[in-house]
């Protein structure tokens, strides 16, 4: 696990520091205005994994890609990988006033190894510290940013 | 030469693995697919081309008469091993016997998981093919029916009557070159045999075989797969290993031929047609992630 996510969290990081408007138009552009896609136009439901596969530049070479999406993979995560996705959905799509783009940042924390552990897990809390506990969490909505703290198996 | 194949629903081309195997024997006036040829040894026949035997698999080739029938790895995640097994069956069978399918040599799945996998054993989470060779290296593998595991047992391995080994791998991916990986993978189907790869997994590749074998039972699926192939790919399950015995440049999209361990019934014969890459993103990656070919004495 983690084997290709070193520097993944600083890139990602950046990109969410410099060019959250640019991330939020991409993410919507691939994945439709709430990040659930949009059959009509041939745009899938985002899946975490996904996003980086297909904007280039946080992973450069196919190997890259490849070895991030398995480590992102559904076998490989507990259920809190649909927290996960629940806020990087809402975070990238959200709008205040209604129709005007206003996204909210995400930092990514290093990646920590549990030696212990046999699946990733994802950790996030909103700008109080406050964690987010379910997909749907009623802390989302209001929330001003999100922190996440991903922990991982060791490499193999 | 293989006329070039009606395109069907899916990009589906209309070849059979039977007829690949005749076309490429009639093209090589009267090699058959999978034969050692009396040719240098890997690398030193780079490329096919400069050999002036191009012709001999422009169009695809396939080791499939030297596969043991497919197996299925049960609910464990143990693909890399029957990846693993499968090819060096098929390349030790297609070295040394010549002979086809289960007469020829047929490994333990079960000695290679449960001895040299990782700790957590059926869940693991990850367990690359690189991984697993060093112990068919070192300790090598028994056969199926000589072996002394039982399969879904992980106690303690006993020493075995004997034991086949490889010399070691070779690495086939230019990380740089995409066309030349996928060059040196045809190359090494052509001339050594079957090819260990790792692909990532997408939700609708289990689909795309359930949907075919409970519909067309028995029957070889021609419909190549990629990522999305039947609508939205779903999301990312994992990684997963698979044999590579053959490939079609014939039509379009090409193809590998994949011997898959989900059983015979998956897909309609257990093995898949896979769609090559092209490098860009939304694939499978079958050709960069680890794709290795193994060695024999």
């Amino acid at each position: 696990m983690a084997s290709g996510w070193t520097g993944l969290a600083q890139m990602l990081n950046t990109q969410f520091d410099t060019n959250l408007d640019d991330l939020s138009r991409q993410f919507k552009d691939k994945h439709g205005p709430k990040g659930n896609g949009d059959a009509a136009h041939g745009k899938p439901p985002y899946k975490f994994g996904q996003f980086v596969d297909k904007h280039g530049g946080l992973l450069n070479s196919a190997s890259e890609r490849g070895r991030f999406l398995i480590d992102s993979g559904s076998r490989h995560w507990d259920e809190s990988i649909n927290i996960l996705e629940s806020v990087v959905k809402h975070s990238l799509t959200h709008e205040k006033p209604v129709g005007t783009p206003k996204p909210k940042k995400i930092k990514f924390l290093d990646i920590l190894t549990d030696p212990n552990a046999t699946l990733a897990k994802a950790e996030v809390r909103d700008h109080n510290g406050n964690q987010i506990k379910t997909p749907d969490d009623a802390l989302i909505e209001p929330a001003e940013n999100f922190v996440v703290q991903i922990t991982c198996p060791p490499p193999t | 030469m293989i006329s070039p194949p009606a395109k069907r629903p899916l990009l589906a081309t209309a070849v059979s693995r039977r007829q690949l195997l005749s076309a490429s024997a009639a093209a090589a006036g009267g090699f058959v697919a999978g034969t050692i040829l009396p040719s240098p040894m890997w690398p030193a026949l780079a490329d096919p081309c400069d050999a002036n035997n191009c012709d001999l698999h422009k169009f695809g080739t396939t080791n499939i008469n030297y596969m043991t029938s497919v197996k299925h790895q049960g609910p464990c995640n143990a693909c890399t091993a029957f990846a693993v097994v499968a090819t060096i069956e098929g390349t030790y069978n297609r070295k040394k016997f010549g002979a086809s399918g289960d007469n020829g040599l047929n490994l333990s799945e079960g000695q290679l998981f449960y001895a040299a996998g990782p700790k957590d054993k059926c869940y693991l989470s990850h367990w690359w093919p690189r991984d697993a060779l060093p112990y068919c290296t070192q300790v090598g593998l028994a056969r199926e029916d000589e072996e002394q595991f039982a399969f879904w047992d992980n106690s303690t391995p006993k020493p075995t009557i004997s034991h086949i080994k490889i010399t070691g791998s070779m690495n086939l991916i230019d990380s740089t070159n995409l066309n030349k990986t996928k060059q040196n993978m045809k190359n090494w189907i052509f001339q050594t045999g079957p090819i260990i790869a790792v692909m990532v997994q997408y939700e609708d590749f289990q689909a795309f075989g359930d949907m075919w074998g409970r519909d067309h039972p028995g029957a070889e699926n021609t419909n190549v797969y990629f990522p999305g192939v039947g609508g939205s790919p779903g999301g990312v399950v994992g990684g997963h290993v698979v044999s590579i015995v053959g490939y079609s440049d014939a039509g379009s999209p090409k193809y590998w031929i994949c011997k898959n361990s989900w059983g015979k019934k998956w897909n309609g014969d257990g093995y898949v047609r896979i769609a090559q890459g092209s490098g860009a993103s939304g694939e499978c990656y079958i050709e960069s992630l680890e794709v290795l070919g193994v060695s024999l004495p």
